[in-house]
């Protein structure tokens, strides 16, 4: 029996009878909040008119985004971020509320303090706006691109915030990277083979264009989850460098409750678990390991993640807010992500509360086990012992598990001490149907953040060579 | 008494794309079922599906309600306070379905 709808139940007589539905709300459907207008909206069984909603959403979105503002230590009566705001913007609905709610409560004459007159907190506490749209429709080529609609309707919307678009292929572009980071790479790009080693090598010929390597990088992925979470972090990873080139203290990304949930359930089943915490919050430098304690962090937070997409959804329709929509990727509904929203948005109809207790358990999850480094792609933290982990819970051949061979490391061409456990299964797990072994024999070129770190870390073993003793004079 | 209802119907979110591209539908529905019931929402969204929904149902529809994810306003008003499916339509009412699934 289903708790909480109509359905035909048998009494103590055996007489069929009609069980009577209970209603989404706790008390009755007069505003909680006022106590005197009947109310418009349900938000996880409290009833909300429509004039209180609106102060409720603002209320939830200030409260996601000030207490990060000041880096930790500083008095949070002053919202004093240290550089410019980057915003990312998809087109979807979360996104759009995101820029609606940034405006009006930062950067419109509306939010006055009725005792003080304008507020000065709200005065335009980031100096900068950047808006940021990542182009992904070169993936796939029948996809239609969409830089020019956003471009129009950021113009028409916010002329006042920069737009900036990027495009999922400058993840190859070593040209973008030398304009935005500085760095420089290798003439040759460095290249990774799909296999459960993921070797890699400096290709000889690098002649493939940023949009070929991009191709060729999701041709390689084994599976559409791959393809999906690898989209979702490339894009996430060129937000964090665009917003670091902008001089940017922060990264807003619209992620709504409902989307967080879903994130962090799909996060874990892709073996994301150890960076939970990153999927809600993060604080991003470009190399954690060797960085010299001067570059200041970016620090991506998700403002809506105490907004559902319900609230999100009638927030947009009330304010009249134009969403362009997200553009929609080929074969999503059966990857994981896929799935797991399918899941959560039911779960959210029929049992709103839940969700948010989703995130809510997550942000108490803590690791016991200590963070090694930064994950080359993904630009995540790496938990330690992580090959004994995976020697433990794998199944393996019993030709496999010699203590000879779980000794052994990584050999030295090996990406796999550089990335984390999700990027890993990303890159490697395959599912039977989708991919051939040609096709994994095939080397695929790096994402220019992951060249950039080889590069470095070729650079360092050239300054110790002569330092370091060798194995076999011990 | 007239033997059908005028009700405003509108899509937001994308929703519309299944209706023809078109935002806001001004509709005539029947008063009763035909097993002489009053017209309520439940009616009025298969009555959707067979008159105005142009492609993918799935989209819109599950299990003969709308799929989650869809908000559905009466008269600006969360329909869960109106009780759902089971609310019955009156004459010169303003339905809204928006969709959510736009991602974030």
């Amino acid at each position: 029996m289903s708790c909480g709808t109509a359905a035909e139940i048998q009494n103590a007589q055996g007489e069929s009878v009609l069980m009577t539905k209970k209603p989404k709300y706790d008390r009755s459907n007069v505003c909680v909040k006022c106590k005197e207008n009947t109310g418009n909206i349900v938000i996880r069984h409290v009833v909300y008119c429509k004039s209180c909603f609106d102060p409720f959403v603002k209320h939830r979105f200030k409260k996601g985004l000030e207490p990060f503002i000041n880096i930790s230590g500083q008095k949070k009566a002053v919202l004093k971020p240290w550089g410019n705001l980057t915003i990312g913007f998809s087109g979807g609905l979360g996104s759009t509320v995101l820029l609606d709610l940034i405006t009006r409560c930062y950067y419109s004459s509306e939010e006055v303090d009725e005792k003080k007159g304008n507020n000065p907190r709200n005065d335009g506490i980031w100096k900068k706006v950047t808006v940021c749209y990542v182009e992904v429709s070169e993936v796939y080529s029948k996809m239609p691109g969409r830089t020019a609609e956003v471009r129009q309707f950021i113009q028409d919307s916010y002329p006042t915030f920069e737009f900036v678009p990027v495009r999922l292929s400058n993840a190859f572009d070593k040209r973008w990277w030398e304009r935005i980071s500085g760095g420089p790479l290798t003439k040759s790009d460095f290249a990774m083979r799909l296999d459960p080693d993921l070797a890699f090598k400096l290709l000889d010929d690098s002649s493939s264009t940023p949009l070929e390597s991009l191709q060729a990088y999701f041709r390689s992925l084994p599976t559409q989850t791959a393809v999906h979470s690898s989209i979702q972090t490339l894009i996430r990873v060129l937000l964090l460098h665009i917003a670091r080139s902008k001089n940017s203290s922060h990264l807003l990304l619209g992620t709504s409750l409902t989307s967080l949930a879903i994130s962090l359930i799909s996060g874990i089943s892709q073996g994301g678990g150890y960076n939970i915490r990153e999927e809600a919050q993060e604080d991003w430098t470009p190399s954690l390991t060797s960085g010299d304690g001067k570059e200041r962090a970016v620090r991506l937070v998700r403002p809506l993640r105490d907004v559902g997409v319900k609230e999100c959804g009638t927030y947009a329709w009330w304010r009249g807010l134009k969403v362009l929509g997200k553009a929609k990727w080929p074969g999503g509904r059966q990857s994981i992500g896929g799935l797991t929203k399918e899941f959560i948005l039911g779960l959210e109809k029929g049992y709103p509360s839940t969700v948010s207790t989703i995130t809510r358990t997550c942000a108490k999850l803590v690791s016991k086990d200590e963070l090694v480094g930064i994950c080359s792609i993904c630009q995540r933290p790496v938990q330690g012992g992580l090959d004994t982990w995976k020697s433990q819970i794998s199944i393996r051949s019993l030709a496999e598990v010699t203590p000879a061979r779980l000794a052994q490391d990584p050999p030295s061409n090996s990406l796999i001490s550089l990335l984390c456990y999700s990027c890993q299964g990303t890159l490697t797990s395959r599912s039977s149907k989708t991919i051939s072994t040609a096709e994994s024999e095939v080397m695929v070129t790096l994402p220019v953040w992951t060249q950039a770190k080889l590069v470095d870390r070729e650079r360092m073993k050239g300054e110790i060579q002569d330092f370091l003793i060798d194995g076999g004079n011990e | 008494m007239t033997a059908t209802k005028s009700v405003r119907v509108e899509f937001g979110g994308g929703l519309e794309l299944l209706f023809s591209n078109q935002k806001s539908h001004k509709v005539e529905i029947p008063n009763k079922t035909f097993d002489d019931k009053p017209t309520d929402m439940n009616y009025l969204i298969l009555w959707l599906k067979k008159n105005l929904l142009r492609e993918r149902e799935e989209l819109f529809l599950d299990n003969n309600t709308v799929r989650p994810g869809i908000l559905v306003l009466i008269n600006d008003t969360d329909w869960e306070l109106e009780g759902e499916g089971d609310y019955i339509v009156e004459n010169n009412d303003e339905i809204v379905f928006i969709s959510t699934l736009h991602g974030g």
